[in-house]
């Protein structure tokens, strides 16, 4: 197991928190604002809120310690349905996001795929991919290519936490492994190898799977975006150094993810107080500029804000790709969402 | 074995001017389309070291090397899933199944993720799904079956299945040009068989997808088919000419998916009278489909049902009795042709 520790730099830490209180933020308002449409809309909304416990904050962490580009040419996040709002720190827009959930015009796939399944490889963004387990297969072979193509790209991968339950998993990655591919997979705690859906479990520790498969395993040492990043970022490292697959192990900030409705209720509405702080010191922080442009991000994440209502729907014929889909730019690689 | 200018033989029949097999055609496919694109690359069981279960790849692993002739574990999903996440980045894989056979446990990754990725702007998937099928080899119910009807229906793919070696080459390479996932069939009762040697033209050929081609005119009745079948309704239509004076019209489809309407229905326009016959089994095989089509766009040129010669409705049988009952043979076809003959 290796947990490097190195110190954060100040900015670093900065941008890492208001990464997560975006993420964060963005989460809840996505849920908020599909039970909104699912009311105002019945049947006119594809999918549901898919909750997330806690797993931005890992998510966000990760996808800090990849080199982010929008031209297709950096690193790239497999991402889970939970883990998805970190694409926000990737250039994706929150706008993106909402009109991808709620199958509007210009989101990055014209309405086509489902609810959470944004994909946009000139960002870095694998989106989640279903069966879950199927997403280690997928990036086995991107991380091939990685190879085939040379340079020294790394992708990360978070497949959901029932996936290593699935034969797809295993088989995407024993190939990743043996071909030892520049993958770094995400897994969470607890490790649900030997799981069912209903709670029942003879797990196996990450020491096993990674005595199994003949890779590396990382434990972060802490929930928080931070030691996820130092975590992710030292298996980033030695996979791009051609020490193959990479396992991190990581805990979403919510101890038990599966649990009541009032259990869950009460978890957001604690969520919303932890976090309403550090979210207005983050805005403090900011310049007048970044202010303005925060002020519209988080004008497009309210449940009342004028593009709900007047952005239709997307409409027949093929999205054509990517091009021209955007509402807005996505900001500097490297800059804070 | 090499040749005279150290390629291996299998690779370089056509530059020699001399005559290849199908088997051959396919092998000079891959070669030359690897030769001329850095992006084209291999994956598949036992296709390197070993050369591929029936040799296809024979050779290739000395000279593309192992980043690019990949010997994958036995999982099939997982490394036709890896195909998928390399065609993201633009290259484009060609995936070896040893027998199609095995090729359901990617059943999954290839209906649900690389024929819907365009579809859902994951961007395209330039690869290839391609290995041998079909039976009268013994092979039994894990080594005979033709699988395109477990495929036909999902939108999104192309489905190629040659006759010919001249084909088998010229439909290959256009399916690793293609943008789109290419399953191809290749009927392992064809690659080795002498009579299907040819020399194959020399200049860098390519037979575009979705186009039918005649393999013998006709004027009494139209038989429509593929593959293997292509070969026994030649000769069922040889044979009806000879005993019975009867023009048989023999027309291969080569590609299945897009099926050539304008050719078969051309064909039924001229003939009015239409046979199916393909080796996969009766039901919910091709011949419904293309009697539908033939019902929706030609029905008033029809003099006479459409019918259909086909495997019976069970798994591919082991003993030779067996398995000789359960394929379609030239007497099925000789018997159908001459009934609607006569109708």
């Amino acid at each position: 197991m290796t947990d490097l520790t190195p110190s954060l730099t100040p900015f670093l830490q900065a941008e890492l928190s208001r990464a997560w209180v975006l993420a964060h933020h963005a989460n809840r308002l996505l849920d908020r604002r599909v039970d909104l449409a699912d009311q105002a809309m019945p049947g006119r909304v594809w999918g549901d809120g898919t909750p997330r416990f806690g797993h931005e904050a890992a998510a966000v962490g990760a996808v800090h310690a990849i080199r982010r580009r929008t031209d297709g040419s950096g690193d790239v996040f497999a991402a889970s349905v939970r883990t998805l709002t970190a694409c926000l720190s990737l250039g994706v827009s929150p706008a993106e996001l909402f009109r991808q959930a709620l199958g509007r015009a210009g989101s990055p796939d014209e309405g086509r795929a489902a609810p959470l399944h944004l994909h946009d490889l000139r960002r870095g963004v694998v989106g989640p991919i279903q069966p879950l387990g199927m997403v280690l297969e997928v990036m086995a072979g991107l991380t091939l290519g990685f190879r085939l193509q040379g340079g020294d790209r790394v992708a990360v991968a978070f497949a959901g936490e029932g996936a290593p339950s699935s034969g797809a998993w295993h088989e995407g990655l024993n190939l990743a492994a043996v071909r030892r591919c520049p993958l770094v997979v995400m897994i969470d705690v607890p490790n649900p190898v030997g799981a069912d859906t209903g709670g029942g479990e003879r797990g196996r520790s990450l020491e096993d799977l990674c005595e199994a498969y003949g890779v590396t395993g990382h434990r972060p040492s802490g929930t928080g975006p931070g030691a996820v990043f130092r975590s992710v970022q030292d298996a980033v490292d030695r996979a791009r150094s051609g020490d193959g697959v990479q396992i991190v192990e990581y805990r979403p900030t919510d101890p038990d993810p599966i649990g009541s409705d009032e259990r869950l209720g009460r978890w957001h509405r604690e969520a919303v107080d932890r976090l309403d702080p550090p979210f207005e010191a983050a805005l403090e922080e900011e310049s007048i500029r970044e202010r303005a442009s925060r002020g519209r991000i988080f004008s497009d994440l309210e449940p009342e804000s004028p593009w709900y209502r007047t952005v239709p729907h997307a409409s027949a014929g093929h999205p054509g790709g990517h091009e021209g889909s955007m509402d807005h730019e996505p900001p500097t690689p490297g800059a804070a969402s | 074995m090499t040749g005279p200018d150290d390629l291996p033989d299998h690779v370089s029949r056509t530059r020699h001017r001399e005559p290849a097999t199908f088997l051959e055609a396919i092998s000079e496919a891959l070669w030359e389309e690897m030769e001329r694109d850095g992006n084209v690359f291999l994956l598949g069981e036992d296709i390197g070291v070993y050369g591929g279960a029936f040799k296809v790849t024979r050779g290739f692993l000395d000279r593309f090397g192992v980043e690019r002739v990949i010997d994958t574990p036995i999982s099939e999903a997982g490394f036709t899933g890896a195909a998928a996440g390399a065609a993201h980045l633009g290259l484009r894989p060609v995936v070896e199944i040893q027998f199609m056979d095995f090729v359901a446990p990617a059943y999954d990754v290839i209906t649900n993720y690389i024929a819907t990725s365009m579809y859902r702007g994951a961007g395209p998937q330039p690869l290839v799904i391609r290995g041998p099928v079909g039976g009268g080899n013994r092979g039994g119910p894990f080594h005979s079956q033709n699988v395109e009807m477990a495929f036909f229906h999902t939108p999104g793919l192309k489905i190629v299945y040659p006759s010919t070696a001249r084909d088998a080459k010229g439909l290959l390479k256009a399916a690793i040009r293609d943008d789109n996932p290419v399953i191809f069939e290749e009927h392992k009762g064809l690659y080795r068989a002498p009579a299907l040697r040819e020399v194959l033209p020399d200049d860098d050929y390519v037979i575009p997808l979705g186009k039918a081609r005649t393999a013998r005119e006709g004027t009494d009745v139209t038989i429509v088919t593929y593959g293997m079948m292509v070969h026994r309704s030649v000769e069922a239509a040889e044979r009806l000419q000879k005993e019975q004076g009867l023009s048989i019209e023999v027309l291969d489809l080569r590609t299945l998916l897009p099926l050539d309407d304008d050719a078969i229905v051309d064909a039924v326009r001229r003939t009015g009278k239409l046979l199916v016959v393909h080796e996969d089994t009766r039901t919910g095989g091709i011949a419904g489909e293309i009697s539908m089509r033939v019902n929706e766009q030609a029905f008033e040129w029809l003099d006479a049902p459409v019918l259909r010669v086909t495997a019976i409705d069970a798994p591919v049988p082991y003993a030779a009795t067996l398995e000789d009952y359960f394929l379609p043979d030239v007497d099925d076809i000789a018997r159908a042709a001459l009934y609607l003959a006569k109708y």
